[in-house]
């Protein structure tokens, strides 16, 4: 069977696509008022881009969509669910919606362990910052397709869900 | 010509191949011959039957008359083991929410050169 991996190293100049990796991509969050002088709180997150690459590639963007990436061990230090086996089946069964569990990187310098995308903390940064951001930081990771399509299947799948104020309650 | 046997072949769901020759006569055919010819069939007739075997609870088959009378029982009528089989816990989300600080957090005073109202920026939709 013909082998599919789940990661390259590109570019720090090449065009930037939907499951380019950026590590300590800041963020900034404005304070509850504007007024001449504010102070904003930064924070850093490592992301996986959630952009579409069409939209990237054209530049039909002026913000692109980003999303935390958490290495899964540091995920379980924070959610007792995921320290059992039950929790890392489930997020690897894609049956914890806000969370995707992408595979381990073997790649020589850019070794990760499994990692936890966080879709409930969604940033937009600009895409002028985030394609500089990337070009300093030098190389970086790519997901590659099939992988790719489906961490964007899994998001869309989180985004779309429905709430219902009254459910049908469960058939004894 | 040299003909395979089972024993050449290890693949179950892989028949034996017989070549029929022309000069093949009766007193060629051997024991070993027929052996194979039969374990080769039984082979492949063996996992159908297991597959069709699975199937029966699902089935309400009535015997009695000389038309027999097969029907796909409907979902009352199947036990509740099928049901729990059939609903397994693959099947269930977990909707659970970590909240993980970020990574480095610090903070930066600015000063607010202006402040303007957004105006849309309009992306024109291609092959239109």
């Amino acid at each position: 069977m013909k082998d599919y991996p789940w990661y390259e190293v590109v570019c720090g100049e090449d065009d930037l696509m939907q499951g380019d990796f950026i590590k300590d991509c800041p963020v900034l969050i404005p304070p509850l008022e504007i007024s001449n002088s504010i102070e904003v709180k930064i924070i850093n997150y490592d992301v996986v881009i959630m952009s579409q690459s069409c939209d990237l590639v054209q530049r039909k963007l002026d913000l692109v969509l980003v999303c935390p990436v958490w290495s899964l061990n540091e995920f379980e230090k924070r959610g007792d669910f995921f320290k059992s086996k039950k929790g890392k089946e489930a997020l690897r069964q894609g049956n914890v919606p806000g969370y995707h569990l992408l595979n381990r990187c073997k790649i020589d310098g850019f070794e990760t362990e499994y990692l936890v995308v966080d879709f409930r903390s969604v940033y937009s940064v600009p895409f002028d910052f985030i394609v500089e951001l990337a070009r300093k930081r030098d190389k970086r990771l790519r997901l590659l397709p099939p992988y790719r399509e489906h961490l964007s299947q899994a998001f869309a799948r989180f985004f779309m869900r429905v709430g219902l104020p009254v459910n049908i309650p469960p058939f004894k | 010509m040299y003909q395979l046997t089972m024993q050449d072949i290890a693949y179950q769901d892989y028949p034996i191949q017989y070549f029929s020759s022309s000069s093949a006569a009766l007193e060629e055919i051997n024991i070993m011959d027929v052996r194979d010819n039969l374990l080769s069939i039984w082979m492949r007739k063996r996992p159908k039957e297991l597959f069709y075997h699975s199937l029966i609870p699902l089935l309400e088959i009535d015997l009695s008359s000389i038309r027999p009378h097969f029907e796909i029982k409907n979902e009352t009528s199947l036990s509740e083991g099928m049901l729990e089989m059939a609903v397994s816990e693959d099947m269930l989300e977990f909707d659970i929410v970590v909240r993980m600080p970020p990574k480095k957090e610090w903070s930066a005073r600015l000063k607010v050169k202006s402040v303007e109202k957004a105006t849309p920026h309009i992306v024109d939709p291609e092959g239109l």
